[in-house]
């Protein structure tokens, strides 16, 4: 199955800040990184992943910053900040209670997954 | 040929972003990012046409990108930005003149005054380095010499300059009231100056005492204030 949709909206900013947590990456990595791990079922139009990270940015989440890569070839790399990683905390939460709560609703699945 | 499809794609997104200076920045990371979806599907075997096609098919629509990237990158917020960015230049700037008095004092402790070396030397009697610094409002004086000469005159020399390049711009009225450890006030004396960044002064009293043995110089005007006690040679150095 896949979920075609925009990056706008939604869960995108916990997705996001959870992958920069782990390393510093450029849009097309995050784009990757994403499909990857969600065997597919995240994907994007992957343009609007930089209107998304361009927000973050201009709220102070991340930061973003040029290097060459261990390809060799110069990428903006995007970079949680400490500001980014208390959202991360705050998202985290929210996305907790929220899927609890449809879990909940919808029958009270532990492992449920929203596709919302 | 190459990277057609890329650039109408691109030019898409940037027609919608109003600020002009992000412009190149995103252009760049959208073509990095094509490039390295076409790269993925040229490496499964796709032709360099059929990855390209594919890879700005993958980007998704160029005008909602486009309008959505305008909103982060909003011209008032840029102009903003841009701004503050040019205040800090301006505050490093400042930074780098409000040392100029260093570098000032320096270049001109090496030198001696050109007003007093056009004193000549067989009429000078005592001569003392005085490098006495006073500061009103971001205006610096720097008393260099004092010379005594043989017909009773006091020779006071000094520069003065605005820390601020756009300093004030007052002329330096006087440097203070004149007296002497015996009382004597002198209130006027000739004075000439030289204009430039840093100006050069000096000021001549005529019939100054002999026998003083402090040059009390005290400046009181609008608030401001400096009082300068500088030791003469009296006495048995005379003659």
């Amino acid at each position: 199955m896949k979920i075609d949709k925009g990056l706008i909206g939604g869960s995108t900013t916990l997705l996001i800040l959870s992958l920069l947590k782990e390393r510093d990456m450029y849009g097309y990595e995050i784009i990757r990184e994403l499909e990857m791990r969600s065997d597919n079922t995240f994907k994007f139009k992957e343009g609007t992943l930089y209107p998304v990270l361009h927000k973050l940015e201009n709220e102070g989440y991340i930061i973003s910053y040029r290097n060459k890569g261990s390809t060799g070839k110069e990428r903006k790399y995007y970079q949680i900040t400490s500001k980014g990683e208390k959202q991360l905390i705050e998202e985290r939460k929210q996305w907790n209670i929220f899927s609890t709560s449809v879990n909940k609703v919808i029958g009270g699945e532990s492992h449920g997954f929203s596709t919302l | 040929m190459g990277f057609q499809r890329s650039k109408e794609f691109l030019d898409t997104v940037l027609s919608y972003v109003k600020f002009p200076f992000d412009k190149e920045d995103i252009r760049m990371e959208l073509q990095e990012h094509i490039w390295d979806k076409i790269d993925y599907y040229t490496q499964q075997g796709l032709t360099y046409y059929e990855a390209e096609e594919k890879a700005i098919k993958d980007m998704g629509d160029p005008k909602e990108i486009g309008i959505q990237l305008n909103k982060e990158h909003h011209p008032l917020i840029g102009w903003l930005y841009l701004a503050s960015k040019v205040l800090v230049i301006l505050f490093v700037i400042i930074n780098i003149f409000m040392t100029v008095p260093v570098i000032v004092d320096l270049g001109y402790s090496i030198f001696d005054d050109k007003l007093i070396r056009e004193i000549p030397k067989e009429d000078i009697v005592y001569k003392i380095d005085v490098n006495e610094r006073v500061q009103i409002d971001d205006r610096v004086i720097n008393f260099k010499n004092v010379v005594y000469d043989k017909n009773g005159t006091l020779h006071i020399s000094y520069y003065y300059y605005d820390k601020k390049l756009w300093g004030s711009g007052w002329s330096l009225g006087t440097i203070g009231i004149i007296t002497d450890d015996k009382g004597s006030k002198h209130y006027r004396g000739s004075s000439h100056t030289t204009g430039g960044i840093v100006s050069k002064g000096m000021v001549s009293v005529e019939n100054f005492r002999k026998d003083a043995k402090t040059l009390i110089i005290e400046y009181d005007r609008y608030n401001r204030y400096y009082k300068l006690e500088i030791p003469l040679k009296s006495g048995e150095n005379i003659e």
